[in-house]
């Protein structure tokens, strides 16, 4: 009996000193946010974040990463389709009269589609959150950006064409292809 | 503007080199010397030179056709350097010209990204309010969504008009519950409505239903300016929007947006066509 009252004892003290500290002890993987989500929230681009240049440049993935994007029109609405081949004109003008080589080209139109769908997510953000706070400040950054990019692979004179021909391109870009959609939820 | 430099070597004699540099810069930039280092920095206002040559001697023909600008902002402008002649002093202010083209393009286009925000925050804030459970209720009004349902018709599978994913009756639940923290205090119980069917309702709002009512529930006009310069006058562009179900008011302010950028857009072309601006210029 003395042995089953002590037993009992040291037990209580046991669960009392676990339940005391509970909160000091790592949780346990039912409470930690899975693998997944941590991972997603590490590699999507955070747009709230783009403030600097070096975060804009840090988020470009690779390029083996990247399916090529087209900006070719493929937008159903015919008056959305009308734009988007006025633009898909005046970008092919820009390349033909500039002279831009086909590796040129496609690597314009991907930088051009990722700082859009860039773009494209901080709208999105906006949107959901009703927030749009520098929004335009960053579009203006994301603008020089591509100037920046382009710098690395086209010729000055090139990007002078560039400049001189397009204003607000990316926005443009994000505007026409890259429109914020949102899903029911279910 | 380096290839503007002209350097000389002379040998007067075998065996002793002297170098003498001439040096310059190209119309519309000014150079800067320090020591014997020396720069050019562009004179036109993208660059933030601003004219801000010291010592140059000025024409002083010139300074008053190009202040008074509205896009001035400290601009003044290129600055006459000694020795230009007339036709160099023209090329500068036209280079100088086509600049603040390009920076009237620019506010122009930011300006219609801030009212195309402008515009969707506004629509969302109609939304919340359409889909605003506690708020209608007070007012006695049901709440609606795009298909023109109340969430409690389409909970019950009673909206026959939307089309999939939206006519799923179970994605329209929600509900309210006291979210008082003071339990005490029955008086003023505090009440919240959350729930699938709240954030669809305002999801709802904001996206396209081709198969909706093209009815206009709100319209507006998005304006920005092209500011003018140099005795050209300031101009309004403007976009008109209607925001209705079928289209959604994601696209509806985009759209708007664009086109008023566009209309920016032309404005910059006419005023490159007014100084006959190239690439070379930008």
């Amino acid at each position: 009996v003395k042995i089953l009252g002590l037993s009992i004892v040291v037990g209580l003290g046991i669960v009392i000193g676990w339940w005391w500290t509970r909160d000091d002890v790592a949780p346990t993987p039912a409470t930690q946010p899975s693998q997944h989500s941590r991972r997603t929230a590490a590699t999507q681009p955070s747009p709230r974040s783009l403030t600097s240049r070096s975060s804009v440049t840090s988020t470009r993935p690779t390029l083996a990463q990247q399916p090529l994007p087209t900006l070719e029109p493929a937008e159903v609405d015919p008056a959305r389709r009308e734009r988007q081949e006025e633009l898909w004109r005046a970008l092919r003008a820009f390349a033909t009269d500039a002279e831009l080589t086909d590796a040129q080209w496609e690597q314009f139109q991907r930088d051009l589609s990722e700082l859009a769908a860039l773009e494209s997510a901080t709208m999105r953000d906006a949107i959901a959150t009703g927030n749009f706070d520098g929004i335009v400040d960053l579009s203006n950054e994301l603008e020089l950006e591509l100037e920046l990019r382009c710098a690395a692979y086209l010729t000055k004179r090139q990007v002078s064409a560039l400049r001189f021909r397009f204003d607000g391109l990316v926005t443009r870009v994000r505007r026409l292809y890259y429109v914020p959609q949102f899903a029911p939820r279910t | 503007v380096l290839a503007g430099v002209l350097s000389v070597g002379l040998v007067p004699k075998v065996g002793q080199t002297e170098v003498i540099q001439v040096r310059g810069c190209a119309p519309g930039w000014t150079m800067h010397e320090a020591g014997d280092d020396w720069w050019c920095v562009a004179d036109w206002p993208d660059s933030g030179g601003g004219g801000g040559g010291g010592g140059g001697g000025t024409g002083g023909s010139g300074a008053d056709e190009l202040g008074g600008g509205a896009t001035g902002g400290g601009d003044s402008g290129p600055v006459r350097q000694n020795g230009w002649d007339d036709e160099t002093w023209q090329e500068a202010k036209r280079r100088w010209k086509c600049g603040l083209c390009k920076k009237s393009a620019a506010k122009c286009a930011s300006q219609a990204h801030t009212k195309e925000n402008r515009c969707l925050q506004d629509a969302k804030a109609q939304a919340l309010w359409r889909c605003n459970v506690l708020e209608r209720r007070k007012q006695e009004v049901p709440t609606v969504t795009a298909f023109g349902c109340s969430i409690d018709h389409h909970a019950r599978g009673l909206c026959t008009v939307s089309e999939r994913p939206w006519n799923d009756p179970s994605i329209w639940s929600y509900e309210c519950r006291s979210v008082s923290t003071d339990f005490r205090d029955r008086t003023k119980p505090e009440y919240k409505c959350i729930g699938d069917g709240v954030y669809n309702c305002e999801q709802s709002w904001a996206l396209s239903h081709p198969g909706g009512s093209a009815q206009t529930v709100d319209s507006g006009t998005l304006s920005a300016l092209f500011e003018g310069f140099g005795g050209t006058a300031s101009k309004t562009v403007t976009a008109n929007y209607t925001l209705s179900p079928m289209q959604g008011y994601i696209k509806s302010c985009t759209d708007a947006g664009d086109a008023l950028a566009r209309a920016c857009n032309e404005q910059r072309d006419a005023c490159y066509e007014q100084y006959k601006c190239g690439q070379g210029d930008m």
